[in-house]
Order: structure tokens, then sequence, then C-alpha cells
């Protein structure tokens, strides 16, 4: 099965390689200017955020990753399904020390 | 080998799944037309059905424009993998009564692969500099977190009917298992219902 999974997921990466290629090949050949280059900006003047929020942001990921529902409950299927192997058990003890790092920065 | 190739990439893989794509597009697009009073696409092929794919040629063609100050390389990255996500995802589904992927668990990790690609989503709109596209990116990462639970739920309820966590086993297994208690079917009717409600919610 996980020969299966590889092999299905390479396909279908590079199948929308592909297509992103083609799309980037096909596509019409404009002028460049400023104007067009200019981000929404719900008709106000461009605000250029700060770099700042960059650790805000890799913090809100973190969390956002470990502490989501569907890898918690796959974590805490694990032990009582047939996800116990030994490699899974160890996955399972990463995740528990990730989860308890985005606990740490949560609630700090 | 050939067999396998053949599935993943034409049916009921890559190649079904985009053109089914496009005729699900076609009846989403006529259903709201119905329900906004309009008629939805007509000039394209019998009934406008053509309309989706005029549409994405269309796209193919129309200029990229990556804004002053967007990440381009991130741009690029996420845009690939959430497509490339979501159309994996579709190979838990069992169209032809057995899933190209299929084992035990599959279904939360089906539910994870679209949380992840949700989270592709927000990575995407924080690449580019604008502020709004950020505070839109940051919504939509509220949103799946809070709709993910019920949605997790809502999809936990046949697989406990069953007592597997395999997509395929569940629908191979849940008429039977309904057999027995024909009146069980009430709980899965509402499920269903909040299940697409939520579903909606969460892909906006």
């Amino acid at each position: 099965m996980s020969v299966v999974i590889a092999l299905s997921f390479l396909l279908v990466v590079m199948a929308i390689v592909l297509t992103y290629i083609t799309a980037l090949k096909l596509s019409t050949r404009g002028r460049d200017s400023t104007e067009k280059r200019k981000f929404y900006a719900c008709g106000e003047d461009e605000i250029v955020a700060p770099d700042t929020t960059t650790t805000t942001f890799f913090r809100y990921v973190l969390l956002f990753s470990v502490l989501e529902a569907v890898p918690l409950l796959i974590a805490f299927s694990m032990p009582a399904t047939v996800y116990a192997e030994p490699v899974l058990r160890v996955i399972l003890v990463i995740y528990i020390i990730l989860a308890l790092i985005a606990s740490y920065i949560l609630t700090r | 080998m050939i067999d396998l190739l053949l599935k993943i990439l034409i049916f009921p893989g890559v190649l079904f799944i985009g053109l089914a794509s496009l005729i699900i597009e076609w009846l989403e697009r006529k259903c709201v037309a119905y329900m906004q009073s309009r008629v939805g696409p007509t000039y394209t092929g019998p009934q406008g059905i053509l309309q989706p794919l005029a549409d994405f040629i269309k796209l193919l063609s129309k200029e990229d424009i990556v804004p002053r100050g967007a990440d381009e390389f991130m741009v690029d990255l996420s845009l690939v993998s959430a497509v490339s996500l979501a159309t994996f995802n579709l190979f838990f589904i069992p169209f032809t009564g057995q899933a190209i992927i299929c084992f035990e668990g599959d279904l939360l990790v089906s539910m994870l692969l679209a949380s992840v690609t949700a989270a592709l989503i927000f990575i995407l709109g924080w690449s580019y500099a604008s502020p709004f596209t950020r505070v839109g990116a940051l919504r939509l990462v509220m949103q799946v977190i809070g709709f993910d639970i019920v949605l997790i739920l809502m999809a936990l309820i046949p697989a406990i009917e069953t007592g597997t966590l395999s997509i395929t086993n569940i629908s191979k297994g849940i008429w039977s298992a309904l057999g027995f208690r024909p009146l069980s079917i009430i709980p899965h009717y509402i499920a269903m219902v909040i299940f697409m409600i939520v579903a909606l919610a969460e892909i906006e």
C-alpha cells in the first residue's frame, strides 16, 4: 500500500506541476507596470506590512499544525488501533513533545 | 502496474477527477442560478455544460500577475501543493466501490489532508505582502480550526456504526449495518446535513 500511496502522490504532483507550467507558457505576456503590480488594498493607499510579523506567523503555523483537531485524533487513536506499530509509536511520542511545546507557546 | 497507473491517471484518478469537477461546477452554477432566479450558463454546449471548460481554458491564457512584495516562490509552492493535496485526497473516495488508496484509518488521514490544504491556502494568503490578504488568511485558519471539530465528529458517526475507520469499508458496510436497525438512519441523515453545511462553511 505504501508504494501505491507514494506513486499516486508523485503522479498527482507531476500532473499538477505540468498543468501549472503549461498555464505559465500559455498565459498572455503583458507589459509590466507599477500600477499593475500593486497589491489589493481596498481602494486605500498601500500599507506596507512590517517585517516583525514573521515570528507571529511561524508561531501561528506551529499551533495550527500541532493542536488541530484531526492530528490530535490520529495521535490519540494510534495506541488503540492498527497504528500500534513501533515506528508509529515513536511518531506519537514526537507528536506529544510537539504538542507540549505548542501548549507552552500558547499559554506563556 | 499498468492497471495501477491507469487507475491513478485515468479512472478514477486525475483525468476523471478533473472532468468530474468541471461537471460538478456546472451543476453548482445551475443550482446557484436557480436559487437567485437566473438561468445560469446556457450558450456553451447543451445547457451550457461546456462553460466550466471554456472558463478553464480562459484562465490558462490569462496573464499571471504577482503583486509587488509577494514571495513568488512561496506563492508557486503553496498553489501547487494545495491543488495536489486536494486532488490526492479524492483518491480515498471509493468512486468504483474500491478506492485507489484504502487502509484502516484513511478517513482520519483524508480529514487531515483537507486541513493541510487549508493551511497551504493560509500560507498562500500570507505570501502576498498585503495586510488585507493576511487578515483573510488568518480568518480562513480560524474557520478551519473551528469547523474541523464538527466535521470530523460528523464523519465519525458512520465510522462508529460500521466499526471501521476506512472510507471504502464504511461505504461497503454501512447498508448492512443499518439493515439491522432501520431507524438508525435518522442520526446519519442529520449528520449528513450538518456535514454538508460545515464543509461548505469551511471551504467558503
